[in-house]
């Protein structure tokens, strides 16, 4: 008897809980502002614990990453010394470059391009599943971030802000499923979109199979971008394959800026 | 007693929230991908009744979905339903013994991995098969892992309290 009250009991309670469940992930659907505002608000109220748990947890981690980096270290430098000795050969190249664009720019009587206004931030929630790629940061419309603004760090674009409460945002990395930009290949100035996967990799998608495509080309942001800065560096191409049931090429991207070791960012509010 | 023991076993809860937004999601770039929320709320449904345990995977899935979530209440909903599975299987007799618990979290993770990844295809989002496959394999094996650490401490104040009772009668 008392086990089909008790039974009893549990049913009623999950079907209200079922209902209750419908109705949020409805209404949830249709963006409302008083969801809007518990989110923000709940964003809040967890800041400053969440951001204590993480820096301490992020000691931990930044160790393991260390002795996985010791294992790496010959093939980086190989990397690294390559890329050094390229570079050093486009360094007087683009010199030229500039001095011949600052005395163009001159004679036309253009300014150059003025930097952007930032916001400086620390990383303080670090999440990803096989559904998002997300982190926190420590500022929030208090400090001017809002909502589609650029976040960057010293390698190029991170991610967008999606979320922003007063005192802390959420920003969706760029290697998030739901991530969707539009990019510029610096080389051939062809327009594509870089968007995130489930594996967490990045594609540069709708590059037609006949465009000349090459690996190592750089990608940068387009001038589209209603809240996105343009010419913010992205990544570079590090593989291109071709699919005959695709009338466009697969081509995945490497970002610069490493999103596992990320601490400090800049949020760009102009 | 009760009271304060379900007001810490809710701590606890709370503790694992924080720990799964901030921690948990860094142990995916090693691929340990684990849900300490979920075997949190089975671990109180096993402890403190599948009642409990269902109000607590509901707010505990509510707060996992705002802080995390792409999709608002769906952790919700399926936090609450692995507690009232877990409430009737060990409804049904199964004993709280080790093994139990060993099959209830490798089955409901399971269960939830195939729920979850069903209803977020259904909302259109992108599914890795790859990456669907794997967690099938490693999911569940973290997350035994965690009620290893979990549950003990779950129990802890039942042990306690139970001890407490004994004393007690000893001396009347």
């Amino acid at each position: 008897m008392a086990f089909e009250r008790k039974n009893v009991k549990s049913i009623i309670v999950i079907a209200v809980i079922i209902v209750l469940c419908i109705v949020i992930i409805t209404v949830s659907f249709r963006d409302s502002e008083v969801f809007n505002k518990t989110i923000s608000a709940t964003l809040d109220i967890f800041k400053p614990v969440q951001e204590k748990t993480f820096v301490f947890f992020q000691k931990t981690t930044g160790f393991f990453f260390n002795i996985s980096d010791y294992f790496k270290l010959n093939d980086k430098v190989k990397n690294l010394e390559n890329e050094n000795s390229q570079l050093l050969n486009k360094y007087s190249e683009s010199i030229n470059l500039k001095t011949e664009n600052d005395q163009l720019r001159g004679l036309l009587g253009m300014s150059l391009r003025s930097g952007h206004n930032t916001q400086a931030v620390r990383v303080i929630g670090y999440y990803e599943s096989g559904w998002q790629s997300r982190i926190v940061i420590n500022s929030g419309k208090s400090d001017g971030v809002l909502e589609g603004m650029a976040v960057v760090n010293e390698k190029g674009l991170i991610g967008i802000v999606i979320l922003a409460s007063n005192n802390s945002s959420e920003v969706r990395l760029l290697n998030d499923p739901q991530s969707s930009i539009g990019a510029r290949i610096l080389s051939s100035r062809k327009l594509g979109l870089v968007e995130g996967s489930p594996d967490k990799k990045i594609y540069l998608n709708y590059i037609d199979q006949n465009e000349d495509i090459f690996k190592g080309d750089v990608l940068i942001t387009t001038e589209f971008g209603e809240n996105m800065p343009a010419e913010i560096l992205i990544g570079r191409i590090k593989k291109i394959s071709i699919s005959s049931n695709s009338p466009y090429k697969l081509i995945e991207v490497e970002t610069f800026a490493d999103y596992k070791r990320l601490e400090y960012a800049l949020v760009i509010k102009e | 007693m009760k009271f304060f023991q379900k007001m810490l076993h809710l701590a606890l809860l709370l503790i694992c929230i924080i720990l799964q937004v901030t921690f948990v999601g860094y142990l995916n770039i090693f691929h340990i991908s684990l849900d300490l929320v979920m075997v949190a709320v089975l671990g109180i449904t096993v402890y403190d009744g599948d009642v409990y345990g269902i109000i607590a995977g509901f707010f505990a899935g509510l707060i996992l979905d705002i802080m995390t979530g792409q999709i608002i209440g769906i952790n919700a909903l399926l936090f609450a339903l692995n507690a009232f599975a877990a409430g009737l299987i060990l409804r049904v007799g199964f004993e709280k013994k080790l093994l139990v618990n060993v099959v209830l979290i490798f089955s409901i993770t399971e269960i939830n991995l195939l729920l979850l990844t069903g209803s977020y295809y259904l909302f259109n989002f992108k599914v890795s098969f790859n990456t669907l496959g794997f967690e099938f394999l490693t999911n569940p094996f973290f997350n035994i892992l965690a009620m290893f650490v979990i549950f003990p401490v779950l129990r802890a104040g039942r042990k306690r309290k139970e001890e407490i009772g004994f004393i007690y009668k000893d001396k009347a």
